[in-house]
């Protein structure tokens, strides 16, 4: 069941089976202030607890050094695990060349596959 | 028709592979919208030219720090309706401009698609206002076909009384001194009559396994916030290097202590629980590795210029 969704310029959020669901609307430039601001709304919709993250990218065309960088660092916070769904080729190799440069503070995967992605999170539910 | 298409954009690949060889990190490779192996190894090749053009300037930084130096490179003028009067050499050389076209060119025409809109809006602008002054960073389509982004500061002169109106548009560019010997050789000489006083130990330059080694130790601190850290010499242990290393490495590439990047570190994540989160702001302090809730509100103020309080109180953002 899904609770507390929530929809804000860039992204739709929801807790549904102990796991946080994240969706990228679409976003032609994911900037700076963009990747702030989504952080800071994820945290504040998260309200303390920490979730194991289902994070759909599919909506980001593009995205700029400085807010990768900023992702690296803040994206994961109060998350327990990050699965990354994008089926996209280009997406995919972006996706790896974050993280085998940035390596997350938590377990990080990227999915072409949204069951995949769940089963994968299921060792980090609470 | 598709093999024309990847025909282009194998040409530009290639184009983008001179460049690179020729020590040029800031151009890119226009994205063609597709979803392709091509498509993914042009992605690829802009990334590693973001990172390059990154890391290539850290490294001049840290072999000359007072070495780096700033100087115009393009400068631009336009007429009233955005058409080329006159460039200097290098931006003639960057448009293959050469100036003696019939009809003078629109400058639109050296703008990338994506920047077109921006353009616009900046035109508009510039005709509304009586003194335009403004920063854009504006992707530059070059003659190649490889898209440059470039910060331009772009401003309107009117001179009334002598009937001169023309848009001036000018960017700057930091240039890698340490790749200069003579450069190099000249500023350590200098450094070293001018600082005598110095008493920092001479940081030797460091190797690429070094740099693993100090970005290890450097996730290592970010991985491990909300714990204390273990000695220099611990710290060296799990990072396979030697304490005076890794003291004086992280500092060179960092440009920061070990103790005082974690502090930093720890305070940043605070203030975005601060911001961000319910959380009271007891068990930020903890979390963040703070032992003890005086100590981390009195560095807090220090870094920010008010108290975790004050933040609560009076700045934290919408929910």
């Amino acid at each position: 069941m899904k609770t507390n969704y929530f929809e804000s310029p860039y992204s739709k959020l929801w807790v549904q089976e102990g796991v946080l669901h994240f969706i990228y609307k679409p976003i032609p430039l994911l900037d700076l202030s963009i990747a702030r601001e989504v952080v800071s709304g994820r945290l504040q919709f998260q309200r303390g607890i920490s979730y194991p993250v289902l994070c759909d990218t599919r909506g980001i065309v593009r995205t700029a050094k400085d807010a990768r960088d900023y992702l690296a660092h803040e994206g994961s916070l109060m998350a327990r695990a990050v699965a990354i769904i994008d089926d996209r080729r280009v997406a995919v190799v972006m996706q790896q060349f974050y993280l085998s440069k940035n390596r997350p503070e938590v377990p990080t995967r990227v999915f072409s596959d949204k069951a995949e992605a769940l089963e994968f999170l299921r060792d980090y539910l609470g | 028709m598709e093999s024309a298409i990847d025909h282009v954009r194998v040409a530009q690949i290639l184009e983008m592979l001179l460049s690179l060889s020729k020590g040029r990190f800031d151009c890119r490779i226009p994205l063609s919208g597709e979803d392709d192996d091509l498509e993914a190894v042009v992605v690829t090749l802009n990334l590693m030219a973001e990172e390059m053009n990154q890391t290539l300037a850290y490294y001049s930084h840290l072999r000359a720090p007072e070495g780096v130096t700033e100087s115009i490179n393009l400068l631009v003028f336009l007429d009233m309706d955005f058409r080329v009067k006159s460039m200097n050499i290098e931006a003639s050389r960057l448009f293959e401009y050469r100036g003696t076209e019939a009809a003078a060119i629109s400058f639109s025409q050296y703008i990338a698609t994506n920047g077109q809109q921006l353009w616009k809006s900046i035109t508009k602008s510039l005709l509304h206002s009586d003194s335009y002054e403004a920063k854009h960073q504006l992707p530059l389509l070059l003659p190649s076909g490889l898209v440059k982004d470039t910060h331009f500061t772009i401003y309107t002169r009117k001179e009334y009384a002598a009937g001169l109106f023309e848009i001036v548009l000018c960017s700057y560019e930091t240039k890698l001194t340490s790749v200069m010997l003579e450069d190099e050789v000249r500023q350590a000489a200098a450094k070293k009559v001018s600082s005598p006083k110095s008493t920092e130990k001479a940081s030797p330059f460091l190797s690429t396994q070094d740099l693993h080694i100090l970005q290890s130790a450097h996730d290592y601190i970010l991985q491990n916030l909300s714990s204390d850290l273990p000695s220099l010499r611990e710290l060296a242990h799990i990072c396979g290097t030697n304490e005076n290393k890794l003291k004086y490495g992280f500092k060179q590439l960092f440009g920061q202590t070990i103790f005082r990047f974690q502090k930093n570190e720890r305070l940043v994540r605070a203030s975005m629980y601060l911001r961000n989160t319910e959380m009271d702001i007891k068990t930020i302090s903890r979390t963040c590795g703070f032992k003890s809730f005086s100590h981390f509100s009195r560095v807090f103020k220090e870094k920010y210029g008010y108290c975790p309080t004050q933040l609560r109180g009076g700045k934290r953002m919408r929910g």
